[in-house]
């Protein structure tokens, strides 16, 4: 039971039967809507206030030095010319 | 040179590809390591993988997905693989309490916005960072970075059940967490 509470709070559950069975039970069973709340608070506020943040551009500067071949690049021509 | 110039049009290609999803990757790194120089440092060493294998990668491949997989595998490298057995205890704990917010039909109407009123993003991080490795992972990959369960499994390398399994206990244990820590938190001084 508890899987399905999963899956339906990740709409993971495609089945309208079992779609169904689940709503009902949430609504009218104390301990499932009790799961259901618990998991349902948790995801949405580690979704809603950790969510994806930008990559600080010091952070994705070096990144692109690592690994941008035109740095080494422009250095051999400046050696040639 | 020709070689050279060949590697800058694959280093246009790959940035062209592989760069849009590095908030994603960066916000993993973060969560996973909890420390921002160790996450900065796990994201130039996938970038670097990722960079020297692009060249022979197949054209069809998800590269967001591929990405996510050479974070994992950069990580394990780094960081080894904690045991899935190490967290049993620390989650019989959290169970136990769950189940005694639950026997006594614990009213959690406004627990979300007290919460949200309470702690603050530091604190609900530091949470996050203290789940077990196991717990986290599939957390962070549902929750932040929005996978289905398919792509759970196949990332954790676990079957589909097992990875459910570990997203209901990580929600319990910051739940359970979050429940030791409302009306203690710092910003009640």
């Amino acid at each position: 039971m508890e899987s399905l509470i999963i899956r339906y709070i990740d709409r993971e559950l495609k089945d309208q039967t079992k779609l169904d069975e689940i709503k009902n039970l949430i609504d009218n069973d104390e301990k499932i809507n009790f799961e259901y709340r618990v998991q349902f608070i948790s995801k949405s506020i580690v979704s809603e206030r950790l969510k994806i943040k930008p990559v600080p551009t010091g952070v994705k500067n070096k990144v692109i030095r690592k690994i941008n071949p035109s740095r080494r690049f422009l250095f051999f021509l400046r050696m040639l010319f | 040179m020709a070689g050279q110039i060949e590697r800058l049009k694959l280093y246009s290609e790959f940035a062209k590809d592989a760069f849009p999803p590095m908030d994603a990757l960066y916000s993993f790194a973060l969560r996973m390591t909890g420390s921002r120089k160790k996450a900065k440092k796990l994201l130039v060493e996938t970038y670097k993988r990722a960079f020297w294998f692009f060249e022979n990668l197949d054209k069809s491949t998800d590269i967001r997905a591929w990405l996510f997989r050479v974070i994992r595998n950069a990580y394990k490298d780094k960081y080894g693989v904690q045991s899935a057995d190490n967290y049993e205890p620390i989650f019989k704990e959290a169970e136990l309490i769950y189940n005694n917010l639950k026997s006594v039909s614990y009213d959690i109407t406004y627990f979300k916005e007290e919460v949200i009123k309470e702690l603050r993003d530091d604190e609900l991080s530091e949470i996050l960072s203290a789940l077990p490795e196991d717990l986290r992972i599939v957390l962070i990959l549902c929750d932040i970075e929005d996978f289905n369960y398919d792509e759970i499994s196949d990332f954790v390398d676990v079957p589909l059940s097992t990875a459910v399994s570990r997203l209901r206990r990580a929600r319990i244990m910051f739940f359970t967490e979050l429940y030791k820590r409302k009306g203690t938190s710092k910003n009640n001084d």
